[in-house]
Order: C-alpha cells, then structure tokens, then sequence
C-alpha cells in the first residue's frame, strides 16, 4: 500500500491536503493561524474582513450550544465580521505567506458597495493572499447600497445580486482566483450556484451557518444565545447541518463547472469524505476545529489516508463526485426487495427501545416479552430501518435484503 | 456529610445523560418501591428536579435514605443494561438521594377523612410505609412507638458514613408532616393490644425484629462481649452527639456473615480497633452480606477466617481475653439447599488473642409480639401471613416488615408497608360494604 498523496487543487490553487479552516474565531488572529499551519492545517480562509467593520458593535454572549458537551449537537452564533478593520489585517497576511510559504491564506472579504468590494480584492491580492473568499451568506445579513427590490436579506439569497457581486470582485483581481461562499437558506440554490458561474467567480464555498433560532430563555423568553434578555437569529453550524451541506454539494455539483469547496459540520474523516464522493474538492472546517481543537487535523488526515489507501485511491481529486450516480428520485429507487430487521442476540442488551419504536412508531413488528428479548415478526416488518436507528448498541440491528 | 454516594450536580446531570431510558425499565422491575427511575433521571436531565422528586416520594416516602442505603448494585444498578455493553451501571442511588433532598414540594395530597381509624405499631420503615398509604387514602393514623423516634432501625444502627442522619431527617421531617400521629415510648404489650384491636378499625403490625440473638455458650456474658446492633446503635448516638464513643478494643473480632457483622466490623476500625477479624461458620460463598459491603470492609483491612467458629471464651478477671477457635468443614445439607457445616476434626484448635468480641448472629422476632395479639407464628418464627399478603390469622390485624420476611431491607419493608397499607384501605371498604 502506498501512501496516498493528499494534495488537492481548488480553483488552480495547490493545497498540501484538502483541509481548510473556514472563516470565523479560529481565523481572526495571526497568532492562532500561525498554530493552525503548524499543526497541519492546508489554508484558511480569514475571518471576513470589511473596510469599516462592523455595522454595529458585537455582542456578548455570542454563541451558545445546542446540546453540549463533547458531542455538541450544533452551535450557535450572532457573531459578525472581523473586529479588525481590512487595512491592519493586510500586514498579517503578509506576515503569515513569509512565513508558511506552503500553506494558503485566503482573504474572506464582504463590502457594502461596489467600491468595497473591488478595493476589498486588490487591497488582498497586493498584500499577497492567495484567493479570495466573496462572503455573501452571512444570516445576520449583507446588503449592497442603492440596490432594492431584492430577495431576502443576505446577497446570496438574490441571484441578480449575486452575480454582480461576483463579478465586481472577479473584475478586480489581477491575477487571483475569487470564489464566493453562498447560503443554503435558498429555494433552489442551483439557481445561486449558476448565478455565481455567470458572474466569474473560479469556484463556490458551501454553505455558511444555517439561519435558526435555538431556543429561548424560558425566564425571559429571550432566543439564546441572550444578550440582557433578548437575542436574534443566530447561525446554526457544526453536526447538525452536515446533511444540509452535503445536500447543498449533491445538487450543485452537476449545475456548474466550477469547483466546489465543501463546508458544514466535518468533525471526522468521515465527513470529509463523504463531501468529497459528493463532488466537493476542498474542504473547510470550523466548528470542528473550534470545539476540538487544531489537532483536529491529525485524526482528519490519518483516517482519510488510510482509507484512501485501503481502498487503492492515491489522490483526493479521484474521490470529488464518485457518489453521485448514486443519488437518485426516491421513485426511481427499487421497490421490490424484501428488508428485514435482524437483530443480533449476542449483542442486544434488552433495553427494549426497538420494541417501543417500532410499536409506536413503525409497524408493530417487534415481540418483547418478559424474557425482554426483541423478536421480530416477519409477518409484519416492512424493513423500515427505524429500530436501527434508536438501538444504542452499534451493529446491534441491520437491515437485511431477503430473497422476495 | 459525604458519604461514597454523593453526586455533585454537574455529575448528576452527566450521569442522568447516560440513562438509556429502556422499556418497562428492568431498574425499575428490580426495585422494591417500583420507583420509576428512568422518568425521574429524565426530570433531573431536563430540568425539573422537583418533578423527580414528587414522583421519587409518591413511590417511596424514605426516598433521600434509600438512596444512600440500598443495595443498588444487587437492585436497580444491578439489573441496568448498560453493564450489557461494559459500562458501568447509572448510579441510580446517588441520583435517586440527590433529587430527593433538592425536593421541596407540598406533602402528598391526603384523600377525605372516611371516619376509619387505624393503628400502626413500630415505627420502622414498614409501619412508615403503611401510615403514609393509609393517610393518602384519608384514614386516621396513630402510631405507637416504644422508642423515642421514628424509623426504627434506620437511624438507630446503620453507620453514619453510609447513612448520614440529614438524609434520614429530610425523610422522617417530611412524614411528620402528613397528619399522622405518633405516640412515643409506647411499648405495646398484652393490655394495649387488646385496647388498640378493640378501639381500631384495624392495626398493623411492623414491629421488625427486635429479639437480638445471643451467643449461647459461657463467656458470652463477660466484660468486653457487646452485641453488634449495641455497638452500632451506641456508635450511631456517638455521631449524632448523643452518647459517647462505644468502647472498642485494639484486637476485635465480630462473629457473624450478614451485614450487621460487617458494618460492626467496619465500625470498630472507624473507631480505632487496631486488627478487626471476622469470624463466620461458613465460606465467602455463603456470606450472606452484600458483596460491596465486604469488598469496602476488606479494603478497610478488615480481616476474614472463613469457617471459623469460637470454641471457647478466655478470660481474666471477668474480661474476655481472647478465644478458641475451631475450623469447620462442609457437609451434606439438611435438604434445605444449603450445604452443611460440621467441625473439621483436621483443623488445630488454635488461640486468638483478643479485648473484644462483637457477636452478629442476627436478630428474631421478639416473642411477645404473636401472643400478645393471639397470632399464629411461621416456622421460622416470624409472624406469619396468609393469602394476599400481610393479613394475620385474625381479621383486621395486618403486619408487614421484618417481622414477616425475616429480615430484609429499608426499601422493601418500606414497599410492603405501602402495600399491606393499601390492601386495610381495600378491607375497610369491602367491610363497610358488607354492613
Ligand atoms: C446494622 C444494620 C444495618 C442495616 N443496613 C441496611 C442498609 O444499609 N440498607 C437497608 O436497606 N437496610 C439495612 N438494614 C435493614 C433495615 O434496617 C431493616 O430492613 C428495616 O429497618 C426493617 O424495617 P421494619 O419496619 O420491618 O422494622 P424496624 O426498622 O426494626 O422497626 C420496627 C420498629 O418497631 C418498634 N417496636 C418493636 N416492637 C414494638 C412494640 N411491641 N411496641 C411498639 N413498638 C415496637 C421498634 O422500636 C422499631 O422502631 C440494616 C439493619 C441493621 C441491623
Ligand atoms: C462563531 C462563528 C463565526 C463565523 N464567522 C464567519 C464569517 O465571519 N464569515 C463567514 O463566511 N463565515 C463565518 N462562519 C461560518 C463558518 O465559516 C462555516 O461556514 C460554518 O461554521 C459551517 O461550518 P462548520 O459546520 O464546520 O462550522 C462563522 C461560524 C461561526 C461558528
Ligand atoms: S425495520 Fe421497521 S418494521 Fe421492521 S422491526 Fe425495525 S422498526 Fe419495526
């Protein structure tokens, strides 16, 4: 078995392996960036940076957790742009591309006008950065000045707006790939994703934070995270949106041409291969990182590598988009095979939460009796899946094909 | 007071996320009180202590003792599933203990009064049980106690560093709130029982096990041999400032297998014995202690000679000195399961020297108690009980506890108090129905 090569190319630009860290907290110092290269990180993308700041004055507490603890569910932020200002960041970019001349930094830029966002990209390029992010997903909203007449409140939710936006930035690099980060709050993202492509831009990062409220404050009905008894929307990253992000890859990857950078809830190699056989070609990370650390990286690239090189690939590029004839229309998937639940005995530890699920919940297919052993009845399971999906013992309960 | 049980809260709501919350949970099967465990750590988990604790109380009034002295790890810990998959069990108990003392709702909703009036004697956790069953029925309660206090055994003997007295006091506060009466001091005797049969619609009997066996060999009556519930019942006023430290040797020795030899012996290391042996007739197999009260005694270094038994009292000027002990062996049983014990001929008699001696051989019913009320006794000399449970053989005269099974726990004797409680309520309306 040969080692696999890591390497990726995204948009023309070369990474030492397909990880990235998204903009957000772990991007917005030098000094933390200067850890994340040493501990392996391929690029990162800089917090998104503006010529004036912030509109208005973060607040605190900005983020909050949806079930915590080491298996945080999701998480939840109000935060907004860089607090520094694009002028003092454009001498760290510099500084960290003299001293990590392997790894990238790209510039995460969102302007209020046209003149933002052209000064915002040769402002980077000359600094040395070697891509541009074009940030229009923010779900604490981007507007652009003297436009009305647009659909919802962040750029990427208008496919008008979004080209021109791409285009003016696209425009104002010499010679720079600019690529845009969309929103997955959209009816069809396909139709942001080809107005992205109509605008230029050399690729498109996917997706940002996930418009939610978590939950409230039940002594002051405030939405948490609560700011002295109020809150907002907040953006709901991590576990809990991986399957909306990679729905978003799967459907826009066979829309453009352009490549797709993969990003929502990867905290393990796993993930990261699954938005690779979806069609992604770079990968970013950042709640992951957030709550685990940089070290992050050396769980993401050994499990990776290996089973790269158990199952005979040598580069990332040959995985990008294997899995897509895969995905098709719920109708066009075969209906006349037999499913059975099969529960191994040995395994089971008589918890009995098949037995309530499926009694409630599915087709009353389980027998569980004093002896509090499930037993499934064939007569009457359908295969549906669902006891599988509460079983707290791994590989306890599978689906099995049977001969119809 | 801390004991190995206690949880703080952030530990509390970690190990309240671990509960699978299984079907018909087997927790809840293995326990006496039928608490229902699984709802109440979903209460603690989510947020709603005093919800845990109103369920934990309507199940099982002791509730902050029993958790702190049960024995989980053969009840509720014992039977949970996730040992199935090499976790170690919830720990029911300290969670169980750390929603109830947070409780602070109102006392259990009391029924109408009906005019039934009954009598309770004891008032150990079997009486306890049934007085609170009564009262949310609506009946009059009055119990008649021959000691000072209520719980009976509870806190009279367990060891503080098991069972501190806060958490039985949380318990007996909270019944005392609930409109029955106690009477103290009051030894029921021939003339009360027959006052209490005549002036009460029905009485109960849950008056534990209060015969204490002795040793019955010469010795067993000299300066330095103390009864282990004596030792312990002194220990446990110690702690609570009520009398002073028991005496206790440098070199004991506690006759006995059961628990009370075990917390006896446990005991006399807290208190300064220097070598503490424990004596039994039989092997570690056969010990009919907890499991994790020896292997915490064992740890203490409390020493063990299995088939071991005293053959003889050695003594100086009235003071036991020292014994004689004799190996046993076993032999076929008497056909009751159990295997024999008869003194091996091959093992040397050998001298143990010693200043005190704690016999633990168990405790009977105190014989009074059936004639006094003209019961039948069972062959193993509890009182005995007839079909569907807790009826004497005289009508309207219940019983329940210790004095029935012969000897068991706080939680079941509690349970069965509850229950034989509901079946008077049944029994007074069935009568009333009748006339
Ligand atoms: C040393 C020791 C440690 C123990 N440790 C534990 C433990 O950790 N966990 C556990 O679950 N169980 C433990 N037990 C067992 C537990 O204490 C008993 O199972 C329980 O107390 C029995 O309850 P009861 O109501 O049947 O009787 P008791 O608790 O014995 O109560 C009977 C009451 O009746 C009163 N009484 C008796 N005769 C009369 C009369 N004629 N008139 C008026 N009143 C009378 C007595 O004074 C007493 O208060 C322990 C027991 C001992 C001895
Ligand atoms: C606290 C926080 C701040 C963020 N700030 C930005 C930002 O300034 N610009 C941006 O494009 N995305 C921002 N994001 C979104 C992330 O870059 C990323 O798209 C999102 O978190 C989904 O990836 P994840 O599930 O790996 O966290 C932020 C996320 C978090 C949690
Ligand atoms: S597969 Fe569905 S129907 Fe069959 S046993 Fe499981 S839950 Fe019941």
């Amino acid at each position: 078995m040969t080692k696999p090569d890591l390497n990726i190319d995204f948009a023309g630009v070369q990474f030492i392996n397909p990880f990235i860290i998204a903009a957000s907290p772990p991007t917005d110092s030098r000094e933390m960036i200067a850890r994340a290269f040493e501990a392996g990180w391929a690029g990162v993308v800089i917090k998104t940076v503006s010529p004036v700041g912030n509109y208005s004055p973060l607040v605190f507490p900005m983020m909050a957790g949806w079930q915590p603890g080491a298996n945080l569910t999701a998480l939840h932020n109000i935060d907004l742009l860089s607090d520094k200002l694009a002028d003092e960041w454009m001498e760290d970019v510099a500084w960290l591309k003299r001293r990590f001349p392997q790894q990238r930094v790209i510039v995460s830029i969102v302007g209020e006008s046209e003149s933002d966002w052209r000064q915002l990209v040769q402002q980077s390029e000359q600094a040395g950065a070697d891509m541009i992010e074009a940030s229009i997903s923010c779900p604490q909203g981007s507007m652009v000045e003297g436009e009305s007449d647009v659909d919802g409140w962040m750029i990427s939710q208008d496919a008008r707006l979004t080209e021109k936006v791409t285009r003016w930035s696209v425009e104002a690099a010499q010679h720079i790939p600019v690529y845009v980060k969309i929103t997955s709050g959209v009816t069809d993202i396909r139709q942001i994703a080809r107005a992205v492509e109509r605008g230029g831009a050399s690729g498109i990062c996917m997706i940002d934070s996930v418009e939610g409220i978590m939950g409230l404050d039940l002594a002051t009905f405030s939405p948490l995270p609560s700011v002295r008894g109020y809150g907002s929307h907040s953006g709901m990253t991590g576990r809990a949106i991986k399957p909306i992000g990679l729905r978003c890859v799967a459907d826009v990857v066979g829309t453009v041409k352009i490549p797709i950078a993969g990003v929502g809830g990867i905290y393990t190699w796993r993930d990261a291969l699954e938005y690779l056989l979806l069609g992604a070609s770079a990968l970013q990370v950042c709640t992951g990182v957030m709550h685990k650390g940089f070290g992050l990286i050396d769980q993401l690239l050994n499990g990776m590598g290996r089973w790269m090189a158990e199952n005979g690939y040598e580069r990332p590029s040959q995985l990008v988009g294997l899995a897509q004839p895969r995905i098709k229309g719920v109708e066009e998937l075969s209906p006349r095979d037999r499913v059975l639940s099969r529960i191994d005995l040995d395994a089971c530890i008589h918890c009995g939460l098949c037995y309530v699920a499926c009694r409630d919940g599915a087709h009353m297919a389980i027998r569980f009796g004093e002896e509090r052993i499930p037993l499934v009845d064939e007569e009457r399971c359908v295969g549906c899946g669902f006891c599988a999906s509460v079983c707290p013992v791994p590989a306890c309960i599978h689906m099995e094909l049977v001969d119809a | 007071m801390r004991t190995t049980r206690s949880i703080s809260h952030s530990e509390a709501i970690a190990e309240s996320r671990r509960c699978l919350g299984c079907y018909d949970a087997p927790c809840r099967q293995a326990c006496p009180a039928k608490v229902n465990i699984p709802e109440f750590i979903t209460r603690i988990r989510e947020d709603a202590i005093q919800g845990a604790g109103e369920l934990l109380y309507e199940a099982c009034p002791l509730a902050a003792t029993c958790g702190l002295a049960c024995p989980t790890t053969t009840l509720c810990e014992g039977a949970c599933v996730l040992q199935g998959i090499g976790q170690p069990p919830v720990r029911i108990g300290s969670l169980q203990t750390f929603a109830a003392m947070q409780y602070r709702g109102n006392d259990d909703e009391v029924g109408s009064g009906n005019g039934c009036r009954v009598a309770v004697v004891g008032a150990g956790p079997s009486s306890l049980g049934c007085a609170v069953a009564l009262r949310r029925q609506g009946h009059t309660v009055d119990v008649y106690e021959r000691g000072g206090d209520l719980g009976g055994l509870v806190g009279r003997v367990i060891p503080a560093h098991r069972l501190p007295q806060e958490a039985v006091d949380f318990d007996l506060e909270r019944l005392q709130r609930l409109g029955i009466t106690f009477y103290f001091q009051q030894n029921i005797g021939n003339a009360e029982a027959e006052s209490l049969l005549a002036d009460y619609d029905a009485v109960f009997l849950g008056v534990g096990l209060s015969g204490v066996n002795e040793l019955d060999m010469p010795g067993s009556g000299l300066a330095g041999v103390i009864s282990a519930m004596d030792f312990l019942a002194q220990a446990r006023r110690h702690y609570r400032g009520e009398a002073e430290k028991p005496e206790t040797g440098r070199r004991v020795a506690v006759i006995g297998g059961g628990n009370v030899a075990l917390d006896a012996a446990v005991m006399a290391k807290h208190l300064g014995a220097e070598r503490v042996m424990v004596l039994y007739r039989r092997g570690i197999d056969e010990m009919p202690g907890w499991r994790s009260e020896y292997s915490e005694a064992a740890s203490l270094g409390v020493e063990f000679r299995w088939l071991s038994v005293i053959d003889e009292f050695l003594q100086a000027g009235g003071r036991v000195r020292g014994v004689t002990v004799r190996g046993m062996r076993y032999s076929a049983g008497k056909g009751d399961g159990r295997r024999g014990v008869e003194a091996d001929p091959d093992a040397p008699l050998y001298e143990l020297p010693l200043d005190q001696v704690i016999p633990a051989l168990g405790q009977s019913l105190d014989e009074g108690i059936a004639d006094c009320f003209g019961i039948e006794r069972a062959a193993n000399g509890t009182l005995m009980t007839g079909e569907g449970g807790w009826r004497t053989s005289k009508p309207g005269l219940f019983a329940a506890g210790e004095c029935v099974n012969g000897g068991s726990t706080i939680v079941a004797c509690l349970a069965e108090g509850m229950a034989a409680g509901r079946l008077i309520h049944e029994w007074l309306f069935s009568r009333d129905e009748v006339r």
